[in-house]
């Protein structure tokens, strides 16, 4: 369960927003909407933890932040200089977790590539191993920020089997202006 | 999940094996260090050729050339990660006292391997004798340990600020003098210089180490999401 109340953020001495509630459920899709700058990401990163609110509160169930959330974004860089595989282990063993990372690759599409330095992938590659990272714990909460920006096709296909998968197993909140994902969100939260 | 000591050391052994596995293919940190330390016991060595040095003005040198290196590279563990947005990953995955706990071990490995390399070209090349092997390299061991934990805590504490880079060697100051006080009186008096209880600052630079490293990572957690 996700519950925020009169959710606040601000820079300096500028809202980004402020008075935001809402409650999730498992099973429910937030799609977060709004022009450039309204605070989607924003809203995301105080979702994740790895921004505080500036007022109101945010509830979650969530025992272990690790395992259970999991947060994916466009802004979320990876180390230059280690491969796909040696990034699925060393989060896999972070997160002390046993994983299944030749699987998890196959389902990523990222096979061929799996030995490969992210520094020599390419973008849409680089989101195919942040989708991997974020779905490796199954986790509870998932936390998605654009997801369909610089995918293919076959990386879209991606996206649409996760958010089916995660709506079967936890809370999904998706920030997009992309109507191709609007249509999978079972709410809508507006930033203006 | 168990959270066991098992748990913990795989989580450190996970962030120490990634540190070394980005060093190793990029060899930015290490190659620094190693130039930096050539580079100063070079410089120290024509400048001190015609002369001889006493044993508290070279013990000074050596020192300042273990700091100098050590300033340079091992705040980089953790300023990096901000700078090249990775910081995040870590946020997100794992625990802070683990991620602190890699980091500060490679740091001390790093130190070490720097401080074995100035030790050996400054007895070749400086015109000092060392008339206790023993407390230098145990003044030298306690020293790298003490210098590589006060450069990660200052590093981890300066990472979250925007003027990370400048904080950092700002913290690293006050902390360091100390330090370096304590490694200047235990290296003079293995040089030969006599000084009221010189062979026992290792014990005092142990204690510092194990000080700073145990408060690392308690300060760390508190400002890991800030």
């Amino acid at each position: 369960m996700v519950e925020a109340k009169d959710l606040g953020k601000k820079y300096g001495e500028r809202w980004i927003f402020r008075n935001l509630s809402f409650a999730l459920e498992p099973g429910d899709c937030l799609i977060v909407t709004g022009h450039n700058g309204a605070g989607k990401s924003t809203l995301l990163k105080l979702l994740s933890g790895l921004e505080r609110p500036s007022a109101g509160t945010l509830t979650t169930t969530i025992s272990d932040y690790r395992t259970e959330l999991s947060y994916c974004a466009l802004e979320q860089a990876t180390f230059a200089t280690l491969t796909v595989t040696e990034h699925l282990e060393l989060a896999a063993k972070l997160r002390g977790m046993v994983s299944d990372i030749p699987t998890l690759i196959q389902e990523c599409g990222l096979f061929e590539h799996k030995d490969v330095q992210s520094q020599f992938l390419s973008s849409g590659l680089k989101s195919r191993l942040r989708i991997a990272l974020a779905i490796q714990t199954d986790p509870k909460i998932l936390l998605w920020d654009e997801p369909g920006v610089a995918l293919d096709g076959a990386g879209k296909a991606l996206i649409e089997r996760v958010i089916k998968q995660q709506k079967q197993r936890g809370i999904l909140v998706i920030a997009t202006n992309d109507p191709d994902e609007r249509r999978f969100g079972t709410h809508e939260l507006e930033l203006v | 999940m168990n959270s066991s000591w098992s748990s913990w050391k795989s989580e450190i052994v996970a962030v120490l094996k990634k540190e070394w596995q980005s060093e190793s293919r990029s060899m930015s940190g290490i190659m620094t260090t190693a130039l930096i330390c050539f580079v100063s016991v070079i410089i120290v060595n024509s400048i001190t050729w015609t002369t001889t040095i006493n044993a508290m003005i070279g013990a000074g040198l050596y020192w300042m050339i273990l700091v100098f290196a050590a300033s340079v590279s091992l705040p980089r563990t953790f300023l990096q990660e901000e700078e090249n947005r990775t910081a995040d990953f870590w946020r997100l995955v794992a625990r802070p006292e683990a991620v602190y706990w890699g980091k500060a071990l490679f740091n001390i490995v790093q130190m070490l391997v720097a401080t074995l390399i100035v030790s050996i070209l400054f007895v070749i090349m400086v015109k000092v004798e060392v008339r206790n092997y023993l407390i230098f390299a145990l003044t030298g061991l306690s020293g790298a340990i003490s210098i590589a934990s006060t450069a990660t805590i200052a590093g981890a504490i300066a990472s979250t600020a925007s003027n990370r880079y400048v904080l950092s060697a700002a913290m690293s100051v006050p902390l360091l003098v100390f330090v370096v006080n304590l490694g200047i009186t235990g290296t003079a008096w293995s040089f030969g210089e006599i000084l009221t209880s010189g062979e026992k600052t290792p014990i005092a630079m142990f204690a510092y180490s194990i000080a700073t490293c145990l408060i690392g990572p308690v300060v760390y957690s508190k400002i890991w999401k800030s």
